[in-house]
């Protein structure tokens, strides 16, 4: 428990800077103009837009991306907590809890943007504007959690962790193919979550299962990958 | 216990071997030498080749054996805490040290930092720190110290001679690492020169001729009357330079010599002579570059002499040359020796 609280500690140190607010800032600046865009474009499409585009599909996963980069001090995972493994911490258990700890922060900090987008896109007035509210959160909180364990396991390749910004990419590029390749990355299964064309036509509830399994996975192998 | 190192490839390391035992072991080497690599190693990095043990076991896998290891990098990273005080704390909370943090850090002189941030300290306090850290490890299997004499403003040269001095009396293995043949000749223990890599020598003592072994020796004389000691010495023919700077060290001179004794006879014989007073004399050790020049002649010196003996060797085995009149045939003389009366040849580098 000691290590877990230490790394914890070192990371909260990472995350209390005004480099950490103002990405959250402009995060969230992005997904309102965007989505304000959307808005005035044609307001009858301009949630499920702002939410499959900018919102899900762009800003929280660079925000993973950045988040995770800073809780591992824009390093590998291994290495990213070198201080704490001098004095007697494993590495592993370092990088699980750094891992756990970056969950934490997405989860809630995806839910706020999908949340930001749905609020944004429709008016006070709509009668669906709650129900899509609470969906959509818990779609983002569930997107956060998967994009962060997917960002430390990028992290886990690479002397300075450049495995993320190659899945980073992968993402992109796969996860939106619709085929057996997009199974493997977040995106897909986020897009099916939200209305989306499902990957390997799955039902939309196994894209929930999917990206449970994916983020257990993912957090795994980088934990195992990890010398102790 | 023991500090080992086992054809370790590792930056600037390249096929390092050492086993350090009981007691205080110095090595002589620069950052480039891989001086800067053995405290990273054993504190927790794994090499690229090689194996790296403490106490038989390996640190770069072993998390409970790195807390018992000693370690003061050559660069300290910053801890990240709110306070020195704070991650001092954490590093004893990890450790299961009961020790009251603030009293370790004053202990180490260091007590008008405990609230400042430790990313406010510059890199030789951030050494003393880890200096401080490190000396305070409970039921310690090692320390491994680079630069133990230069640990910042607050350090005191004393101190942590002493305080390495006593752990290694205990029995356990003291690796320290020094660029500095003074600093090496003033921590004694046993003497290691790291060149280009790999462990190379052991000088034994006295260091002043030992580093650099033929090169003769060099003493610093402080006298009242240094242009006339500096005159008779000229005459002397076992005192082979003397250097005499007649501006701001006036009192000063250096006196270099192939035999020490001679050279120190002559010396007082001077003195005397002249009638001038001898307030000290000191032995110069030679710089890194001068003992970087003399491990590399003696390598030079040791190949010559393997091959030397190998052509020596050859020559006995091989047949006389024919005389013109016996002289073989082409194919003849292409045919090989068998292996077994072919002496191997010496390798590159090898003594």
């Amino acid at each position: 428990m000691t290590a877990v609280g230490a790394t914890l500690q070192v990371l909260g140190a990472r995350f209390k800077n005004r480099a950490s607010v103002t990405a959250f800032l402009s995060a969230l600046a992005a997904v309102v103009a965007v989505t304000l865009l959307e808005r005035r474009a044609s307001s009858l499409t301009a949630a499920d837009r702002a939410l499959g585009g900018i919102s899900l599909g762009l800003v929280l996963p660079l925000f993973a991306y950045g988040t995770v980069a800073r809780a591992l001090g824009r390093g590998n995972l291994e290495n990213a907590f070198t201080e704490l493994a001098r004095f007697g911490v494993s590495r592993r258990t370092a990088g699980l809890s750094a891992g756990l700890g970056s969950l934490l922060v997405l989860a809630p900090a995806g839910a706020l943007i999908a949340l930001l987008a749905v609020v944004v896109a429709r008016a006070p007035a709509d009668p669906l504007l709650w129900r899509d509210a609470v969906t959509s959160s818990w779609i983002g909180a569930l997107a956060g959690v998967c994009y962060a364990a997917y960002f430390v396991l990028g992290s886990s390749f690479g002397s300075r962790g450049g495995g993320r910004s190659v899945l980073f990419v992968v993402d992109f590029v796969a996860g939106t193919s619709g085929g057996i390749a997009a199974v493997w990355w977040p995106r897909g299964h986020v897009a099916n979550l939200l209305g989306a064309r499902p990957v390997l036509d799955m039902p939309q509830w196994s894209a929930s299962l999917a990206l449970v399994l994916l983020t257990c996975v993912y957090l795994g192998v980088a934990v195992w990958r990890v010398r102790r | 216990m023991t500090l080992e190192l086992d054809r370790v490839f590792s930056g600037p390391l390249a096929g390092a071997s050492l086993a350090v035992g009981p007691g205080l072991t110095v090595v002589l080497a620069s950052p480039e030498d891989g001086g800067a690599e053995l405290p990273k190693l054993f504190a927790g990095a794994a090499p690229k080749s090689g194996q790296v043990r403490a106490a038989g076991r390996r640190p770069a896998d072993d998390p409970a054996l790195r807390a018992r290891l000693g370690v003061v990098l050559a660069e300290e990273p910053a801890l990240e805490a709110a306070s020195v005080q704070s991650a001092v704390a954490r590093v004893l909370r990890l450790r299961n040290d009961p020790a009251d943090a603030r009293a370790l850090i004053a202990l180490h002189g260091l007590e008008a930092l405990a609230q400042v941030s430790p990313l406010r300290l510059d890199s030789p306090t951030r050494r003393h720190l880890a200096w401080a850290l490190a000396a305070s490890v409970r039921d310690p299997v090692g320390l491994v110290v680079h630069e133990p004499l230069a640990l910042g403003p607050f350090a005191s040269r004393e101190r942590t001679r002493a305080a390495l001095a006593e752990v290694a009396s205990a029995g356990l293995p003291v690796l320290a690492i020094t660029r500095s043949p003074r600093d090496a000749a003033e921590l004694g223990g046993s003497l290691v020169i790291l060149d280009q890599g790999r462990f190379v020598r052991r000088p034994g003592a006295p260091l002043a001729t030992e580093l650099c072994p033929g090169a003769g020796i060099e003493v610093s004389v402080r006298t009242n009357q240094s242009r006339a000691l500096a005159r008779a010495l000229l005459e002397e023919q076992s005192v082979s330079r003397v250097t005499y700077d007649g501006g701001a060290s006036d009192d000063e001179l250096r006196v270099r010599g192939s035999d020490a004794d001679e050279m120190l006879l002559s010396l007082m014989r001077c003195a005397s002579r002249t009638g001038v007073e001898l307030l000290s004399i000191a032995p110069v050790l030679p710089g890194a570059d001068a003992i970087r020049g003399a491990t590399a002649g003696l390598w030079r010196a040791a190949y010559d002499h393997a091959y030397r003996k190998y052509v020596s060797q050859a020559q006995a085995v091989l047949p006389a040359p024919p005389s013109p009149a016996q002289e073989p045939s082409p194919a003849q003389a292409r045919e090989p020796l068998p292996a077994s009366e072919a002496p191997a040849p010496p390798e590159e580098g090898e003594p």
